[in-house]
């Protein structure tokens, strides 16, 4: 096993991996950019080194960096999490050139999965059926009359998405011919931007699709198998905000289907750690491979609840050759996971991400509730990373008590400072269609387009204004120009001396 | 002193009295006369038990509610719901009529400006394209109305708060966001 491994990460994932490391007795390593230096990541860290960069971003996507870090740092492997360099063949690469290991599959997984072309070409190979899609030609994906008369000839509606994309960017649906050129021109530019690659791709837009994937494994002996699904149709703009395990849509023999394809996927290009082949459920049980994704996935955390195994154990044990601690034919779906991503964006003013200061922090607890968060009360969240504030997963003996435990979490749930989609979380999981597991991915803009907050104000509401309005006025500020969190929560001692 | 607080267009007054280390809030709707059978509800009695955290006696005994304030803004968590409210300065009264600003959510730049002075719009319909966060994201008409202000064009970089827009509702009332 490794003595010291370093994650190339911030935020709630890479807290989540060093609690792992932790509890396997594996050092482990934090890097940081400027801003960061006190970041909970930092803290949870064994050790931390410095990137040395003033940028809050690009430090964390520097591979020459994080590689330096982990040598001068007596590190035997790297950790990636998601995002950032995770799906970054370029890293694996130059661990290989460092004598480093890297925690996840080879280069060469990653560069196929990670070209939706080449991907389906490969899943097309291995007999997993792949939504229509195209221009094949090549250089077509980023000529406009290739791609409009593509369209032309598979039908309307299409979904423009960036060849290199991924998370939503540069994507957007079209129903009519009409609207196709605006379309192009505006992925186009998301996708220059986002990913420094402006090659589009088309697909046949499934109508009313649920989102199934397969947490899939491979093992040191290059063995391949399935971690059963989860299911992630709710979601917004393309982004997943609620997941779960098991699927009420998944059936045993669908299950058995789907899991074999998910491993052929990932069998094809030689797969190894953990991985998610994520697939588009149609309503006559007819599934299409969507992509792969080369790392550990955000809402891994639903798959470890109801199988009771811990995936970044698995991968570390994995990359260092040494067996898994279970046996992958001996787990079943115990209970139910469910995960809501809490976000700090205003449902209220079109989702979008806020910035802000984190004044009050309260996390909930309680039989069937994990939070895997690097939410901190006094943080400042930057528009700069991700708006994820908090994974809150709660398991329950069935879907029903799994979804009470999570609306409970969720009225604990205090984070004051900032707008974040809390009621909105609450709101889904309150809605009849949702408890009835009818989902899609048109999910919120079928049932939740015209979200806003409620119509009348408690007077209890208006009061505890006004009691925190008079703690603040007392208090003062202690000759710093920017009052701190503290500050701004007021001086209760003064208020009850009253 | 007493507090004047705003949410989604309606008014509150609220007039806090400290004894014995409570704090006692009689609450008010700004232009509700009083009640026809009778006066106003009996004040709520809050204590504070941490920094931001506060019990409000009931009928059923103490409940726990947080808040806090940030300038004008007031953040309360009660009862498993989170609320934001503004403060009310009388100045600062909206007058009845006049079209509410459309904001930049975030730092970024205007690509497109969709619409134009003078056009009617409906509910929802994409006024400006800003981007930012690598994302095109559009700013869409909070209701229906006529455009009345454009205070950016493609190309202007905007800060978080800045007006974008102005639509002025179609029946003249609307609800601020809240």
């Amino acid at each position: 096993m490794f003595g010291r491994v370093l994650v190339a990460n911030r935020g709630e994932i890479a807290v989540r991996v060093m609690r792992s490391l932790r509890d396997m007795g594996v050092e482990s390593v934090a890097v940081f950019s400027d801003v960061d230096r006190d970041a909970p990541h930092v803290l949870a860290a064994d050790q931390a080194r410095s990137l040395g960069a003033a940028d809050p971003v690009e430090p964390y996507l520097n591979v020459e960096r994080v590689v330096a870090a982990a040598r001068e740092s007596g590190c035997q492997a790297i950790h990636p999490g998601y995002g950032f360099l995770s799906e970054n063949a370029a890293l694996a690469e130059a661990c290989d050139a460092a004598g480093l290991v890297f925690v996840g599959p080879s280069a060469e997984a990653m560069r196929v999965m990670g070209d939706k072309l080449a991907s389906r070409r490969a899943m097309q190979a291995a007999g997993v059926s792949v939504v229509p899609g195209g221009p094949e030609e090549p250089g077509a994906g980023r000529d406009r009359g290739a791609l409009t008369s593509w369209a032309g000839q598979a039908g309307y509606p299409v979904l423009v998405k960036a060849s290199a994309g991924g998370g939503g960017k540069g994507m957007r649906v079209v129903r009519q011919a009409s609207e196709l050129a605006a379309a192009l021109e505006l992925c186009a530019s998301e996708a220059q931007q986002a990913f420094g690659d402006d090659t589009l791709y088309l697909e046949r837009y499934l109508e009313r699709p649920r989102h199934i994937e397969m947490q899939v494994f491979g093992d040191h002996r290059g063995r391949v198998f399935h971690l059963f699904e989860r299911e992630c149709s709710v979601q917004r703009r393309h982004q997943k905000i609620i997941e779960e395990s098991p699927s009420v849509a998944v059936d045993g023999e669908l299950r058995r289907r789907m899991g074999e394809a998910a491993v052929a996927a990932a069998s094809a290009v030689g797969y190894r750690g953990a991985g998610t082949v994520e697939f588009l459920l149609d309503a006559g049980g007819s599934f299409y491979f969507l992509e792969m994704n080369t790392r550990l996935q955000v809402e891994h955390p639903v798959t470890e609840e109801v199988l009771g195994v811990d995936l970044v154990e698995a991968q570390i044990r994995t990359a260092a050759g040494e067996p898994l601690s279970f046996h992958p034919d001996q787990l079943s779906i115990r209970g139910h996971a469910v995960e809501c991503r809490l976000y700090a964006e205003d449902p209220a003013a079109g989702f979008l991400p806020q910035a802000g200061r984190l004044l009050l922090v309260r996390l909930p607890e309680g039989p069937g509730v994990r939070v895997d968060s690097a939410l901190r009360q006094g943080d400042e969240i930057s528009h700069r990373y991700d708006p994820l504030l908090a994974k809150i997963i709660t398991w329950g003996r069935e879907r029903e008590q799994a979804l009470a435990r999570m609306e409970r979490a969720l009225e604990d749930t205090v984070v004051l400072g900032i707008p974040t989609n809390r009621d909105f979380l609450l709101k889904v999981l309150r809605h009849d269609a949702f408890r009835a597991g009818r989902l899609s991915t048109q999910f919120v803009e079928e049932h939740l387009h015209d979200w806003s907050p409620p119509e009348q104000l408690p007077d209890e509401v208006a009061a505890l204004a006004a009691v925190a309005s008079r703690g603040s006025k007392t208090s003062g500020t202690a000759g710093g120009d920017e009052p701190g969190p503290w500050a701004r929560l007021g001086d209760w001692r003064l208020l009850s001396d009253g | 002193m007493d507090l004047k607080l705003q949410y989604r267009g309606v008014s509150f007054k609220v007039h806090p009295v400290t004894r014995d280390g409570r704090v006692s809030c009689s609450v008010r709707r700004v232009g509700d006369g009083e009640s026809a059978d009778g006066g106003a509800p009996p004040p709520l009695e809050l204590r504070a038990v941490g920094p931001g955290e506060f019990l409000v006696e009931g009928p059923a005994g103490p409940r726990r509610g947080f808040a806090v304030r940030d300038g004008g803004v007031f953040w309360v968590h009660f009862a498993g719901v989170t609320w934001r409210l503004e403060e009310v300065r009388d100045a600062a009264l909206r007058r009845p009529g006049t079209a509410p600003a459309i904001a930049a959510p975030m730092p970024g730049q205007v690509l497109r400006v969709l619409v134009e002075i003078g056009e009617v719009v409906q509910k929802g319909q994409a006024l400006l394209v800003v981007e930012a966060m690598k994302m095109q994201l559009e700013i869409s008409a909070p209701h229906a109305g006529t455009v009345r202000s454009l205070a950016v064009a493609a190309g202007d970089k905007v800060a978080p708060g800045v007006p974008l827009a102005e639509v002025e509702p179609v029946d003249g009332a609307t609800e601020p966001a809240a």
